[in-house]
């Protein structure tokens, strides 16, 4: 913005934003070396200890999980071109970090046998680059990279029993010892809470992962050309927590990770002062050793048929092919003309895993009895999906008189998907009959055009004050979809301008629009359907209460404003207020005239505001604080016929409901730099955030005796859930000598909520036999660390 | 060898044909600057041989219309001797033999434009004339006014049209009249927006409520220095909305997450769509980056009686971990852990035959 003056750089120029692992970048050299400085290279070296309550979930985003001592690194080496040279390199690293006793998860391999724990030891969190060759002819680098996750400690049926086999716990045996013919011993019913808890059915697994990320870059430049080639491997290892569908919810597991991913680019580029073409080759190739998962499960059904199988499906293997060109000329006077466009292919013909059951065996459940095989799934062995993919955007820039600016643009984004056409059998039970049948799969495909105009004039040059009005028409049109054609008006109005001059502003406004005509249809009636038969069959019927709307196609109209202000009132001291508010507003017309069917989303809005201060007393000296306020409230309603009171169509258990979420967030945080003496320097760090999640429930059936199974009586709002963070950071850095400097850092990081705090325990319902074997999935996280560093830099 | 010729800031303007200005000795120069003292300008005019101009130039026009100075990069550096102006020595535009940089042109004059008088300590109506061109930061901090942001971007846009600044005019930060240096230092020895573990910091002097979600809970690792601004954005223009690297939301996620791109063979429509439909992807109080937590964001398109909605949130056994006796499990099932996908778990799609319902 004009005249926003950055005091930041101050700040930024050796600030590291990272967590407490590389506290040692708040005192970097990179912008701490004098420009008489002729030092090119340094070390860092460090000791980190690090105690605490809950480390894995402190450190679940940078690596370092485990209490005790660590050995951190960093290093830059560099030689920049002298003289007449242009040789140069760049080898760095940073992150280093070496810690013992650091696990990844645990899972479970296609095969059934048991991925014993990953360490995690070495560069868990570390980056290495290496930039060579010769400015301006050609350059070279090469990456590795590495992201770890620490996910959560979830109780699973299986197991390690140290020989690295799946297996059920506590005796537990598969599918209760069914055979396909016999029922086994252990059924549902007789496999009872008592048993679980008192065997140990029940082991805690620690879910995680980790990428190891390659990357590799050669550029040549002849003249106006450049050509590129880069590729970027990952390979992603590990766990995460996941559910698959069993009696009374789910049951728990770790799922195996192993993906490899590579995405390699070829591009060449054409650039003038006047013309700038480039064309751009991208292939990506994904990987999943999995195909699926075997999972047995501990008991049999109490009827035939027995289970002896049950495969969980994984991300199938998949490629896209990407054909992108740029193009842009400045050949029109006072005008710029730009051109992207990208054909491409995304496609995946990964075998199916095997015609299974589900792994719950539950006849309620009912999709895909085993037996007999022809009335599941599906004879093809690979799906051989295609989806055809193409994007483009053309605009023109132009400032037709002075002091203006037009703007013209259009843009497509299309989708469509083939495959070989055949038959999918869904079983279920005779009572299920909607289930029971064939029919294809159909995906759904998409054009999406936008096309709008920009406009802005400089009324009062003086004060830099700037008019900008804008208009944008969307076109959706889907196959397969609940709102065949929508469109999209949206109009935006804004304003900048300096007010004297020590400040500047901007508010702008925009309102959207979004009509079309929705057709309430069976949730899967589009996806299994050779055809949609017309006319459609509506959602009136009280045996089709699962009608419900696609709030993304849904007519919608939306305002939002934005309004931030910088004030320097002197020199050394920056102040900014932003204000934003987005608001969005969903209309079903159809649904007020429906019993039993669900509206969606009805509104949702999104506020942020803070202040946001900068400032430097004096040379050496720095301070920036700031409060950010941020509010997300989402509202939606379900079976919109039904009124408040629990009569007529609406007597008994039905009911209509209404939820209304709303979660704020007020953030704290302080930065300060002060050069204490010509060899001390220290900075502080503080960020302290608040986090409220409201939950409110509304059920308009209120009965003095609710009705035993009811579903839509007497709704209780859920607990409010508060949470807290801080994160302290106290860094110093003292040169002992012209190229010697000593570290020192002291941290606490702390973070609170009372969510859910779900117990591992299976779960039995009063006078039922039904077994839940829910796990904990994100329960109360708390952690509470500290640690202490001490390295030092050597600069030659 | 690609050769960049600078753009005029004047009807004049630089260019690589035209005669330099008589490069004057070190003594010379500064006896000259002694001589023409405060109000050197005309008198400089009439000690080169020239007639004096027949109207007082105003002090715009003058500190437009300068000539190079005498000396170049070494009279600047004379005055401009410490960091961290001269870190840019030290970058890749402090290269003088490659001859694209500039300092393989008309060194600090390149990007500054030319300014001999300000060398000379020329002055105007009693103020020193200035460069023609001033970027933001430390010259506004200091208390001196920038040049116009179209007549700084317009220096930049000299060498960087092509690559990742392609699509810059008409994009949202060329709309909201932001100015190349309000996020790059080139005075630096590292761009702290180019270094991965300052960059978000850069943008969060904006982009405050960003900030603000990097802080929740569940949240894309970008104050950890591991996904960073530029891995999903291209600030200086991407090809569709919200400034992304790739053409769409999808595609751009796909770079990390490929095991969401398929297609599959039973595909979840909103997932399909737009990645945001479900997930904020700067943070979240909720798991998983999500916008709401499970059962209520499933419930803002499926909504109906007999979509376990009355278990979702109906009853006395709403409480996660409660009963009502009598009742079935039913709600606290839903209600609890991964809500609805604790069996609805390939919620991105599957590739199993008989997984239409997203079970397996």
């Amino acid at each position: 913005m004009v005249n926003r003056a950055k005091l930041m750089a101050a700040l930024l120029a050796a600030t590291c934003l990272t967590s407490w692992v590389a506290f040692a970048g708040d005192n970097a050299s990179s912008g701490g070396v004098p420009a008489t400085s002729s030092y090119d290279n340094d070390i860092e070296l460090g000791l980190l200890g690090l105690g605490g309550t809950n480390p894995d979930q402190a450190g679940r985003y940078n690596g370092l999980t485990t209490r005790g001592a660590d050995l951190l690194g960093r290093f830059d080496f560099e030689r920049r071109p002298t003289g007449d040279s242009t040789w140069y390199y760049d080898f760095s690293g940073r992150n280093l970090a070496f810690q013992t006793g650091s696990y990844l998860g645990s899972a479970i391999g296609s095969d059934g046998t048991y991925r014993s724990r990953t360490a995690n030891n070495l560069a868990n969190i570390g980056s290495i680059d290496l930039e060579f060759g010769r400015q301006g002819s050609w350059e070279s680098s090469l990456g590795f990279n590495s992201i770890s996750y620490t996910g959560n400690v979830i109780d699973s049926l299986y197991s390690d029993n140290g020989s690295h086999l799946a297996t059920l716990n506590s005796g537990l045996i598969p599918w209760g010892g069914a055979t396909a013919a016999t029922q086994g011993s252990i059924t549902k019913n007789s496999l009872t809470i008592p048993v679980l808890s008192g065997t140990g059915a029940m082991q805690p697994l620690q879910a995680g992962t980790r990428r190891d990320i390659g990357s590799g870059n050669f550029k040549y430049i002849y003249g106006h050309w450049t050509v590129d080639g880069a590729l970027r491997y990952e390979h992603k290892y590990g766990s995460l927590e996941d559910s698959f569908d069993g009696p009374w919810g789910g049951t728990a597991f770790a799922l195996p990770i192993d993906y490899d991913t590579g995405r390699y680019d070829l591009t060449a580029e054409y650039a003038t002062r006047r013309d700038q073409v480039l064309l751009q080759e991208t292939y990506s190739r994904f990987e999943d050793a999995n195909t699926y998962i075997n999972l047995p499960y501990p008991y049999s059904n109490t009827a035939a048929p027995y289970q002896l199988s049950a495969a969980y499906s994984t991300p199938p293997s998949n490629q896209a092919d990407y054909l992108t060109l740029e193009a842009a000329t400045n050949r029109i006077p006072k005008t710029r003309v730009n051109l992207n466009a990208r054909v491409g292919l995304e496609t995946q013909d990964n075998g199916f895993p095997p015609n299974t059951a589900d792994p719950d065996p539950s006849p309620l459940s009912g999709y895909g009895n085993l037996n007999p095989v022809t009335l599941q799934g599906t004879t093809a062995g690979s799906p051989d999906i295609r989806a055809r993919v193409y994007q483009g955007t053309v605009s023109a820039t132009s400032s037709p008189v002075a002091n203006s600016s037009l703007r013209a643009y259009y843009g497509i984004d299309g989708r469509n998907v083939t495959l070989n056409q055949y038959l999918v059998y869904t079983g279920g039970q005779s009572s299920d009959a909607r289930l029971t049948g064939s029919g294809y799969v159909i995906p759904q495909n998409w054009v999406k055009q936008n096309a709008g105009l920009n406009f802005g004039y400089l009324l009062i040059p003086r004060y830099s004050t700037r008019l900008t009005l804008g208009y944008r028409y969307d076109h959706t049109g889907r196959s397969n979809a609940q709102v065949g054609e929508s469109s999209k008006d949206t109009m935006t109005v804004a304003v900048t301008s300096a007010m004297g001059s020590k400040s500047f502003a901007r508010l702008s406004f925009v309102h959207a629009d979004r009509t079309g005509v929705l057709v309430y249809l069976l949730p899967w009636y589009n996806l299994e359907q050779g055809t949609v038969p017309s006319p459609v069959p509506a959602c009136a019927s009280s045996s089709l209460n699962e009608c419900s709307a696609a709030t993304f196609e849904a007519p919608m109209n939306s305002n939002s404003v934005k309004l931030m202000v910088d004030y320097m009132p002197q020199e050394d001291l920056t102040t900014d207020l932003l204000f934003m508010y987005e608001r969005h507003s969903y209309t079903y017309a159809a649904a007020e005239t429906l019993a039993g069917t669900g509206e969606g989303l009805r509104s949702d809005y999104d506020l942020s505001a803070g202040p946001d201060v900068t400032y430097r007393p004096r040379q050496g000296m720095s301070y920036h604080l700031y409060y950010t306020f941020q509010r997300i409230f989402y509202e939606t309603r379900g079976n919109g016929a039904c009124a408040q009171s629990n009569t007529g169509s609406c007597a008994g258990s039905i009911g209509y409901f209404q939820d209304r979420y709303t979660s704020d967030m007020q953030t704290v945080g302080f930065d300060g730099k002060w050069q204490v003496t010509t060899k001390l320097k220290v900075a502080a760090h503080y960020t302290f955030a608040y986090g409220s999640v409201l939950f409110g429930l509304y059920n308009g059936v209120a009965v003095n005796t609710p009705t035993p199974g009811s579903f839509y009586q007497n709704v209780a709002d859920f607990p409010q859930i508060i949470s807290k963070m801080h994160e302290a950071r106290l860094t110093a850095t003292y040169a002992m000598r012209a190229n010697v400097d000593l570290l020192f850092g002291l941290g606490w990081e702390y973070y609170r909520d009372d969510n859910f705090n779900d117990t591992a325990a299976a779960i039995q319902g009063a006078g039922s036999t039904a077994v839940n074997f829910l796990t904990p999935g994100y329960g109360s996280p708390y952690y509470s660390v500290g640690y202490v560093m001490v390295g030092g830099r050597v600069k030659f | 060898m690609l050769r960049r010729v600078f753009p005029r800031w004047s009807n004049i303007g630089p260019r690589c044909d035209a005669p330099r200005v008589r490069r004057l000795g070190v003594g010379a120069a500064l006896a000259l600057v002694c001589l023409l003292g405060a109000g050197g300008g005309a008198t400089a005019v009439a000690l080169a041989g020239g007639a004096a101009p027949a109207a007082q130039p105003t002090y715009q026009s003058v500190r437009d219309s300068q000539p190079y100075a005498k000396g170049g990069s070494k009279t600047c550096l004379r005055c401009h001797d410490t960091a961290p102006v001269t870190d840019v020595l030290k970058t890749p535009m402090g290269v003088a033999a490659d001859s694209r940089t500039p300092m393989g042109q008309y060194g600090c004059e390149s990007c500054h434009g030319p300014s001999g008088d300000h060398a000379e300590l020329k002055m105007v109506d009693g103020k020193l004339i200035l460069p023609p061109i001033l970027f933001e930061k430390p010259h506004v901090a200091a208390g001196v006014e920038a040049t116009s942001v179209a007549a700084q971007n317009k220096v930049c846009m000299g060498c960087h049209q092509g690559d990742m600044p392609i699509n810059w005019m008409g994009s949202p930060h060329q709309s909201a009249q932001l100015a190349c240096a309000a996020c790059h230092t080139t005075h630096a020895l590292k761009d702290a927006v180019l270094v991965r573990q300052s960059q978000p910091k850069v943008c969060f002097t904006c982009h405050q409520d960003v900030r603000a979600m990097s802080y929740e809970y569940s949240h894309h690792p970008i104050r950890e220095g591991k996904v960073v601004c530029m891995d999903c954005h291209n600030p200086m223009g991407g090809h569709g909305r919200y400034q992304l690297k790739e053409f769409t939301v999808n595609q751009t996620c796909y770079q990390c997450h490929a095991d969401k791109r398929g297609p599959f063979l039973w595909e979840h429509q909103p997932v399909r769509d737009n990645c945001t439909n479900c997930h904020t992807p700067h943070g979240s109080n909720q798991v998983r980056l999500l916008k709401q937590p499970q059962n209520f964001l499933c419930a803002s398109c499926h909504s109906a009686i007999d979509d376990h909605m009355g278990g979702t949130f109906g009853g006395a056994g709403t409480i996660p971990g409660g009963n009502q006796t009598g009742t079935p499990f039913v709600s606290s099932m839903i209600s609890n852990q991964r809500a609805c996908l604790n069996c609805h778990s390939q919620i991105h799609g599957s590739n199993s035959p008989a997984g239409e319902f997203f079970f397996k």
